[in-house]
């Protein structure tokens, strides 16, 4: 919560606890309706504010509500599966409304009854707004909360989900960031996420940033030839989230991270390339793509009148470059 | 095609060693019809996975046939008087238990719990271990029982929550129903968790027991408004590593007898 614009009614909480908050609320709503209704319809109220006074909203009959507090609470109630009536009937308020949400609700950790449900409520929020609105700007708060619960032994798996779900491969070093955290359950969980070996000696840092250095360039190198499985911890204990496609490394074409799809049609060249090396054995076919990247990366030009030579042809250069005989 | 040791196994002895319209029999069946060789160690080592698995069946059977109810893990309950709910939803077992008596709890007094799908395919692996290792020798093997999902499994049972392709597909298998386009307000039904009952039919909590294509329909009916992918049942199975298991198994019964 931002201390400077705090709404009224966000700083009487911050004065006392939750009970103290509904009672203040309730007995200003019985004497000053009017006021109660343009405090809760506030645009500086934070979400956790109204969330807790959702009871108090309901008990008093109040119904004058912001299109902003109406959403809000349509979409709490769907999450505590009492959707009541047009649950489903879009809204063009609704990403308004869940921004404001997420956003003036992540960051805050409760402790009084309905912890799990307000946690649901955020996670529902972060899953609408990257899947349904494709709104990824709040991926770094989302591996943020996802850190700040993991090291509370709180559930993290619909958050995990919705991050994979946003099929951006950059989104991939705000985890990698927590390699180097010092806080042992956020590496562990990290290298998970990441499928990268667990450090053995976590307290050896130097061996921390080397496993972060390396997984930063692997990534710099590979992620316009990345793909999302959507593997989760739902199907299987060790998800897979990310692969590289050999293919789109071999031939140098960025594919949709979601799909697997090249971002631009090929050429008749690339096609006839690609045909030839998906015949080829799968020990040639890794030989292929990690010459292809590598002369790539050094040398575009000749990397260029590599592809265009025959499949036999590049597999004996390539492997005369690593010193072997085709 | 059966192998016991690298050899070719004696068909004929081996189906009469199983009734017919047994779980183990229509296993049988399909190993031996199969292209494929499975080798087996021994014909323990092969009795052990028939019997295992047939017993997963029939817990996943008897699992349907319960009051378990479904809860996302935020609002999962369960017996406090042999689990205690954890912060992210899992049952873990109680110290003063026995593991033994609070798996078999889960059954008989199964509406004092529930939870995910993901859950109730451990509850299964555990109550079919159960039925093979039986009481005490179980009580002696898992004694450090955590009910969640894949993310944290006892190292015994590690390779359930691995999915791999198979070359072929039997009773007692983990499956996966997943649905790409799922309604991002309800990530629970992102997928189902099934286990293989034999016949076409799969047993997945929340569900119950039906074919593949009742599974996929239901799946369809929560996806996203601009939903273009269907719900599929995934080409991939997840087992348990019957060989260790069963290696688990035979120090299990040689300690008790040791001690007998």
């Amino acid at each position: 919560m931002d201390s400077n614009n705090l709404s009224y009614l966000d700083s009487l909480w911050r004065d006392g606890d939750t009970e103290h908050l509904r009672l203040k609320f309730r007995s200003l709503a019985m004497r000053d309706r009017r006021r109660a209704v343009r405090l809760i319809n506030d645009p500086n109220l934070c979400f956790p504010t109204l969330f807790v006074l959702m009871p108090e909203i309901r008990a008093m009959g109040i119904s004058e509500l912001s299109p902003r507090n109406y959403e809000a609470i349509r979409i709490c109630a769907l999450k505590a599966g009492n959707p009541g009536l047009n649950s489903k009937k879009k809204s063009p308020f609704e990403f308004e409304a869940l921004k404001w949400m997420f956003e003036t609700g992540h960051g805050w950790d409760g402790h009084f009854e309905q912890y799990d449900a307000y946690d649901a409520v955020i996670d529902t929020c972060a899953a609408l707004l990257i899947k349904k609105y494709k709104y990824t700007a709040i991926l770094p708060q989302v591996c943020e909360l996802i850190f700040r619960r993991n090291r509370k032994g709180l559930y993290i798996h619909d958050l995990v989900w919705s991050f994979f779900e946003a099929y951006e491969p950059d989104s991939l070093r705000l985890v990698a960031g927590f390699i180097l955290s010092y806080e042992k359950r956020d590496v562990e969980l990290a290298c998970k996420l990441l499928r990268l070996p667990s450090c053995e000696d976590y307290s050896d840092y130097g061996a921390r940033q080397a496993l972060y250095e390396n997984f930063i360039s692997w990534l710099d190198e590979n992620s316009p030839f990345m793909l999302f499985t959507g593997q989760h911890f739902q199907q299987t204990s060790e998800p897979e989230p990310l692969v590289v496609d050999d293919e789109a490394v071999y031939l140098g074409k960025r594919i949709s991270p979601k799909k697997g799809e090249p971002l631009e049609p090929l050429t008749q060249n690339e096609l006839l390339r690609l045909l030839d090396y998906r015949r080829a054995p799968s020990d040639k076919r890794r030989l292929l793509s990690s010459f292809s990247a590598k002369i790539r990366s050094q040398d575009r030009q000749n990397w260029q009148e590599w592809l265009s030579k025959d499949l036999a042809q590049q597999v004996s250069i390539a492997m005369s470059e690593r010193g072997e005989f085709a | 095609m059966i192998l016991i040791k690298n050899e070719p196994a004696d068909t004929a002895t081996l189906m009469r060693l199983y009734p017919v319209n047994t779980t183990e029999s229509q296993i049988l069946r399909i190993l031996l019809s199969d292209e494929g060789r499975h080798n087996f160690s021994s014909e323990e080592r092969l009795d052990f996975e028939l019997k295992l698995r047939s017993e997963i069946v029939r817990a996943a059977e008897a699992l349907n046939r319960s009051r378990l109810a479904f809860r996302v893990f935020r609002e999962s309950f369960c017996n406090k008087e042999y689990w205690d709910r954890m912060p992210d939803g899992g049952f873990a077992l109680k110290a003063s238990v026995k593991p033994s008596e609070a798996v078999r709890d889960i059954y008989k007094n199964s509406h004092k719990y529930g939870t995910e799908c993901a859950t109730a395919m451990l509850i299964v692996y555990y109550k079919s271990l159960l039925e093979v290792f039986g009481d005490e020798a179980f009580d002696n093997t898992f004694t450090r029982i955590y009910l969640m999902n894949w993310y944290r499994i006892e190292p015994l049972l590690r390779e359930v929550g691995l999915m791999g392709r198979a070359d072929v597909y039997l009773p007692g298998d983990r499956r996966y129903f997943k649905n790409p386009d799922v309604d991002p307000a309800t990530p629970e039904l992102q997928g189902e968790n099934v286990i293989d009952l034999g016949g076409g039919f799969y047993y997945g909590h929340g569900f119950g027991r039906h074919r593949a294509e009742v599974f996929i329909k239901m799946l369809n009916r929560n996806r996203a408004d601009d939903a273009d992918e269907e719900a599929y049942l995934m080409d991939t199975a997840g087992n348990p590593n019957y060989g260790k298991l069963y290696e688990a198994y035979r120090r299990a019964q040689t300690a008790l007898e040791r001690t007998a």
